[in-house]
């Protein structure tokens, strides 16, 4: 009998180790340690930290987790491992060069493959940064499309995304591409294709379109912004009932809805219109804040922006005069509101307005939110598990746990008691797959 | 070995300087490429040993002796034979290779630009690395071939130098209109000069010029019908005498030279009068059309990588639409035998491999399919490199390993005259001067 039990056990291996030509690749399990680990929910860190992952799912964490035989383990020593960070407002198929008219000008003459290539840098830099996802928040000629189903066909690295395609808002608003240009200049003027929409039905019209073209999320321009050319900053750009239109549809059709923000009144018709998250919110009165509180709406401050902004000032590099006044009054109110919303616990996701600075340095945004009085812990939620929230994919990411999808990072040393380690990623892994590992032993 | 140890150590000095200065211009760098044999990509033998210095992207120095400037990183390559990075001049680097034809189709329609030029960026790599440092890419959509060119240029993504040709010039369904057997009406508008669709000889001379104002670097025309266009006879001329004197007038005014699918014998005549650089597969080309080609000095292109691609696709029992397959197997069994002809007759021949008919990446595979039908390998290597060269009009820059060329340059295992499939185990890849890939470092 036992005799028969190893001539039986003999063939079983024999059968799984024989090499065959169309069979599923093997299982790959990598147990990946720490000397400490932030769940993305929790208001601690864990000490050790250990994740397990198998074929791109966290099958365990936490100091009892099981060590499986045959795994490979990576332990990354004195540093903290995070669920992969999340932007949740970037924009990146957008260049910005130090060099303002010379990018308006390549905007015009770059063909869309030539501008789909260079986004590949963008992507790939955003990532090594430690941001395994992206919510994308305007584009244009599908080029965010493009790049999210490039990287999720492994074509090219980058950060899962999710897209926008073209922003929606009024003619003339701030995600009127064409504003600035002499009428006439390019055969017709912008519409429901290009996102700009009139009333109700059109903005509907628009929604369905994005919809239809790839649109992850709906992005809208509630309000006037600071880098377009011809528009108040703050002036509410879109009608209540245009801004129902655009929610009803996008929820209808399962997308959240953004809406880019300065002005209070702008801001209060989409809060009303039951908006997922106003991004910037500049001018938000007490009224406005409140009313966010009270409909759980997010903001989404983009503290980044101002930084890219005003280190462009700082060096005399060129802005449009307009352009520069309304950066400086967004700049000076922005850091006042989100203080106020802080104090009102109004949900806060991280994101950047990345394009607005140099892509890559998108963990700035995390001590900047701690320097205005965010406590180190929540900024790191900011950027996990409630930007999963707001992005609608919590059931599958934001945090490390069982059963969620294996997009870990680590930093240097103990990241609460210095928020700026996040700026300093030096293992990311996503899906399973990992794509930068600095401690890494020579390669076998 | 003492004075490796002491080369190590200049080397990693040599590497540390440039961290130094962070905003000056970059300090000169000068790297000495070594091994046991060297092409120059014109000679009628290799050299033993081999030795190229190259000084910021440039070669200062090739053969099979050089001084050896100090502070110089030193690559040795040993066993290994240095070559001219290699030319494709038939390329479709923005079209995808597909094993599942119906999915390519509806991927043509469903895709966005964006990610199609994403996807390019694939195949530019692949054949890179294959030691491809240069291709005449022959026909695209979209401008995806501009855009990768100049993304490629301007360092954003890794791929070979290419001469684009934007879209090819033919007739209203003929090989290169892009209608692709789809019903009259369905896009709207039919196809026109803007496609390079034309007919008569104005409109072709507007599609040249239009092709060019939007960034061709060549000029493709389709004198004949093809394999793998659906509607068309694959031999039938498509373009008056009339039309390809107009075109070719045009490119040459405009200085850009003209290369041409002729499978058919009328077609590729008509194109030869007409002064085209180059006659691309010529698949039935007969004895009056060689002599003519070896009378202009025109260039046969022949593609035999396309024929290896499709004849795969038959053995594996593939998917090709009937039409298509029938096509495929006359061109197949006529064009080995045409190109042993044209050898015969001292017509030159460049390399061009029509990558996308076959996976991207095999491009070498044509010097030894031309060196099976008689070819000798000496002058297959030689059609790889300093003769594509001369077809491309850049051989003033590219195309030898000699001082102030341009330092593409790549290496093989072994000696590739003794056994031309090394060409097919490029090792160690540099273009400009920027090393891409080296299998043999520490």
């Amino acid at each position: 009998m036992h005799k028969l039990f190893v001539f039986l056990a003999v063939l079983c291996f024999a059968a799984l180790s024989a090499p065959a030509q169309q069979t599923k690749p093997a299982t790959k399990t990598y147990v990946l340690k720490a000397a400490r680990l932030f769940d993305g929910k929790s208001d601690a860190l864990v000490k050790p930290g250990i994740v397990v992952v198998t074929d791109g799912k966290i099958v365990a964490v936490g100091a009892n987790a099981t060590v499986p035989a045959g795994a490979e383990v990576i332990d990354l020593g004195d540093a903290t491992l995070l669920p992969g960070f999340m932007d949740a407002h970037t924009h990146l198929t957008d260049e910005s060069s130090d060099d303002w008219k010379q990018d308006t000008i390549a905007g015009l003459e770059k063909t869309v493959a030539e501008k789909a290539l260079d986004s590949t840098v963008n992507a790939r830099k955003t990532l090594m940064g430690g941001f395994t996802t992206v919510r994308d928040v305007g584009s244009s000629d599908y080029l965010d499309v493009g790049l999210r189903n490039a990287i999720r066909n492994g074509k090219v690295v980058g950060p899962r995304m999710l897209v926008a395609t073209y922003a929606i808002g009024s003619t003339g608003g701030h995600c009127d591409e064409f504003a600035g240009y002499r009428a006439g200049l390019f055969g017709h003027e912008t519409g429901p294709l290009q996102g700009v929409a009139n009333g109700a039905d059109q903005i509907r019209y628009a929604v369905r379109l994005a919809h239809k073209y790839g649109a992850d999320v709906i992005k809208t321009c509630a309000s006037g912004g600071v880098l377009s050319l011809t528009d108040d900053v703050d002036t509410p750009q879109l009608t209540q009932e245009e801004l129902n239109a655009l929610v009803d549809e996008a929820h209808a059709l399962r997308r959240k809805a953004a809406a880019h923000c300065h002005g209070a009144e702008a801001a209060k018709r989409a809060i009303r219109a039951g908006i997922d998250s106003l991004e910037h919110g500049s001018f938000l009165d007490d009224e406005a804040l409140d009313m966010m509180k009270a409909h759980g709406t997010f903001l989404v401050p983009t503290l980044m922006a101002v930084v890219g902004e005003q280190e462009r000032i700082a060096r005399g590099l060129y802005f449009p005069p307009v352009i520069l006044a309304k950066a400086n009054a967004a700049s000076a109110a922005v850091h006042k509101t989100f203080q106020t919303a802080l104090s009102k616990g109004v949900k806060i996701g991280l994101g950047t307005d990345a394009a607005v600075y140099p892509h890559g340095r998108n963990a700035e945004e995390f001590h900047q939110m701690v320097d205005l009085g965010m406590k180190p812990i929540d900024a790191l939620k900011a950027g996990t598990s409630a930007d999963a929230e707001l992005l609608g994919l919590s059931d599958k990411l934001g945090t490390l746990e069982a059963n969620k999808i294996a997009d870990v990072v680590a930093v240097p040393g103990d990241v609460v008691e210095n928020i700026r380690q996040t700026e300093k990623v030096f293992f990311v892994m996503k899906e399973g797959t990992i794509y930068r590992n600095d401690r890494a032993t020579s390669p076998r | 070995m003492p004075r490796k140890s002491v080369c190590f150590f200049f080397v990693s000095l040599v590497l540390l300087l440039p961290a130094v200065s962070q905003s000056q211009k970059p300090a000169s760098k000068t790297i000495v490429l070594k091994a046991a044999r060297l092409f120059d990509g014109k000679s009628n033998a290799l050299v033993t040993p081999g030795v190229v210095v190259v000084t910021d992207g440039k070669i200062v120095a090739a053969g099979t002796s050089a001084a050896t400037p100090s502070g110089a990183e030193i690559i040795d390559l040993g066993d290994a034979t240095l070559l001219p990075g290699f030319i494709d001049a038939h390329t479709h680097v923005t079209m995808m290779n597909s094993d599942d034809w119906k999915q390519n189709k509806l991927d043509g329609l469903q895709k966005t630009v964006a990610e199609m030029a994403l996807d390019a960026s694939v195949n530019a790599k692949v054949t890179l690395m294959a030691g491809f440092t240069t291709v005449r890419d022959v026909g695209s959509r979209d401008f995806l071939d501009v855009g990768l060119r100049n993304a490629i240029r301007n360092g954003k993504v890794p791929g070979p130098r290419m001469l684009v040709s934007v879209h090819a010039i033919g007739a209203t369904g003929g090989h290169c209109d892009g209608s692709d057997g789809f019903r009259s009406g369905l896009f709207g508008k039919e196809t026109g000069p803007e496609e390079g669709v034309v007919n008569g000889a104005d409109q072709a001379r507007y599609a040249v010029r239009l092709a060019h104002k939007y960034g061709a670097d060549v000029i493709k025309t389709c004198a004949s019908g093809g394999v793998l266009s659906p509607t068309d006879d694959v031999d039938t001329p498509q373009l008056t005498q009339e039309e390809l004197n107009a075109i070719v007038d045009e490119a040459h005014a405009l200085r850009l030279r003209v290369a041409t699918h002729a499978h058919g014998a009328e077609a590729a005549k008509r194109a030869i009068r007409a002064g085209v650089t180059s006659i691309e597969h010529g698949s039935f080309l007969d004895d009056e059309a060689l002599d003519m080609m070896k009378q202009h000095g025109t260039y046969l292109v022949p593609t035999l990588m396309a024929v290896q691609g499709l004849q795969e696709q038959l053995d594996k029992g593939v998917y090709l639409p009937p039409a298509i397959e029938a096509k495929a197997r006359a061109a197949i069994a006529a064009i080995r035998l045409t190109f042993q002809r044209a050898i015969a007759k001292g017509v030159k021949v460049g390399l061009g491999t029509d990558a996308a008919v076959y996976p991207h990446g095999r491009n070498a595979e044509e010097f030894h399919q031309m060196a099976d039908l008689g070819l000798k390998p000496i002058d297959a290597l030689k059609a790889g490199t300093s003769a594509d060269a001369e077809l491309l009009g850049i051989f003033n820059k590219i195309g030898t390993l000699e001082a102030n060329k341009i330092a593409d340059v790549v290496a093989v295992p072994g000696n590739p005259l003794e056994n031309i499939r090394q060409t097919e185990h490029v090792f160690f890849v540099m273009k400009e001067g920027i090393v891409y890939k080296n299998d043999r470092a520490k």
